[in-house]
């Protein structure tokens, strides 16, 4: 072992400390403008922690990508050092088919493993609530349509057809974002939201 | 599947065979390109092998620390590689790590670029540089609670940028990073990151002090050539008889040693067990 002066403790203490305060500063740019440009946070796959958790939590590894039956997940930019090489998905694009393989296959624990069961997955996985927007929907204005109905895994139970099909999410809905893949309006008629957000969205649009 | 000229509504069975499915796996449009890969899933920082799962040691203490959370997962998937660090030391760094490879190549190419007469500059941090950036790192990391240390560590950004590579066509910028990175090695100082900032070496080291197998020189036979020490990647002195927690038991100065010695047979430099 090399003994260690003053000199170089703090010649080594510095030279460390370049390429930390670079990705520090790039962590800072990341939370200062480029996380608040994103309109929303963004979707974990099902079984996630709380989104402060994900990011210390996650190892970036891929695996729940990879395994991905339905190619759902995706990962954001690695130009971002808070967010690069976490993942998400984008319901609009394609939804969560709740396979659960992602969170089976997670080595660090920021996907919790939940049993490919419907009963369990109903109760455990909770990504958000889908929310009608009546001024657009197809079955509120006159169009029997109900395609967001019949795309969900659990019609009957988180998603009903009223009169016309008219779509009615019940608290149930574990926010796979099946239905908002399906819509067949543009812009999409219904819309997965995180639920500490519904009581924002429900006084606007609804 | 596809119709036969003439014949309306007619389908031809085509019949099932290992290799069509494997090209379809390949190359075909309807399946995911990493499907070829069967039961393996992940990469080097982190991967399974049917039952078997596998992640870097460097994975479970930063995502330990950054969130203060012990996960029984991730550190039964430590094991394996935790045991071979303590037995063999820093060896990933020298046999497994992809970056190793670069670097090495780059310090031929220095080398060769050298007997054109080509001068380079010689830059160099202190030794424990590597161990102060991942303490640093894992301290203000755990603070803003994003894990900023394994962001520029070779293994992590090589499992990256093959899966999109392959997924996506994309080159990440961690690729364009380790491009730079090996391109001012070349220039300015060989394996300067392995030696002077990699993360991942310090834990080995740090990890492998106490290792079993490791090279060690009979000082009675040495006759104090010296070829040994311009062969070290890691700068260290070989012909004194040094061999600290930053040998990553990469042999080459066993080489060196065997090409000087008349007797070959009687190495000077070898390994203990």
């Amino acid at each position: 072992m090399v003994k260690m002066n003053k000199r170089e403790f703090i010649k080594s203490l510095f030279a460390s400390l370049v390429p930390v305060s670079l990705l520090l500063g790039g962590s800072w740019y990341s939370f200062t403008k480029l996380l608040p440009k994103r309109k929303t946070a963004p979707f974990r796959p099902p079984g996630a922690v709380a989104e402060s958790d994900f990011l210390s939590k996650c190892i970036r590894c891929r695996r729940c990508g990879q395994v991905c039956p339905n190619e759902t997940i995706k990962y954001f930019d690695t130009l971002d050092p808070v967010m690069s090489g976490t993942p998400h998905f984008v319901p609009r694009e394609k939804g969560c088919i709740l396979c659960m393989k992602c969170n089976n296959t997670c080595p660090s624990g920021a996907l919790v493993p939940i049993a490919d069961d419907s009963d369990i997955i109903l109760k455990e996985v909770k990504i958000g609530k889908a929310v009608v927007d009546k001024n657009i929907c197809n079955s509120f204005n006159g169009f029997v349509c109900g395609v967001c109905v019949f795309a969900c895994p659990y019609t009957g139970i988180a998603i009903w057809g009223d009169t016309w099909e008219q779509p009615v999410v019940t608290d149930k809905c574990v926010g796979c974002g099946l239905c908002e893949q399906s819509c067949i309006h543009y812009p999409q008629a219904i819309r997965v939201i995180h639920t500490e957000e519904i009581s924002e969205v429900t006084n606007e649009k609804v | 599947m596809k119709k036969k000229a003439g014949q309306i509504g007619a389908e031809i069975e085509i019949e099932n065979s290992t290799i069509l499915t494997m090209y379809d796996y390949a190359f075909g449009d309807d399946n995911k390109p990493m499907l070829f890969l069967g039961d393996f899933e992940g990469g080097l920082w982190s991967f399974r092998f049917y039952a078997l799962s596998v992640s870097d040691p460097l994975a479970f203490v930063v995502s330990t620390a950054t969130a203060l959370e012990f996960n029984l997962t991730l550190f039964l998937s430590i094991l394996i590689p935790l045991g071979l660090i303590l037995l063999f030391g820093r060896f990933f760094c020298s046999w497994i790590c992809p970056y190793s490879f670069f670097a090495e190549l780059g310090n031929s190419l220095r080398t060769f670029l050298n007997k054109f007469g080509l001068e380079y500059f010689h830059f160099d941090l202190p030794v424990k540089t590597p161990l102060f950036y991942l303490i640093v790192s894992l301290i203000l990391g755990g603070i803003i609670s994003v894990p900023i240390t394994t962001l520029i560590y070779p293994p992590r950004i090589f499992t990256e940028a093959i899966y999109h590579l392959i997924l996506s066509g994309v080159i990440t910028s961690g690729l364009i990073f380790i491009i730079f990175l090996w391109l001012g090695e070349i220039i300015f100082s060989p394996h300067l990151f392995c030696r002077r900032l990699c993360p991942g070496g310090a834990l080995f080291s740090l990890l492998g002090r106490w290792r079993i197998w490791r090279i060690e020189r009979i000082e009675s036979k040495c006759d104090l050539c010296g070829v040994c020490n311009p062969a070290c990647p890691y700068g260290l002195n070989p012909s004194e008889g040094q061999f600290p927690p930053e040998c990553d038991n990469c042999s080459l100065c066993i080489d060196a040693c065997k090409n000087n010695n008349r007797n070959a047979l009687k190495n000077v430099i070898r390994f203990k067990v």
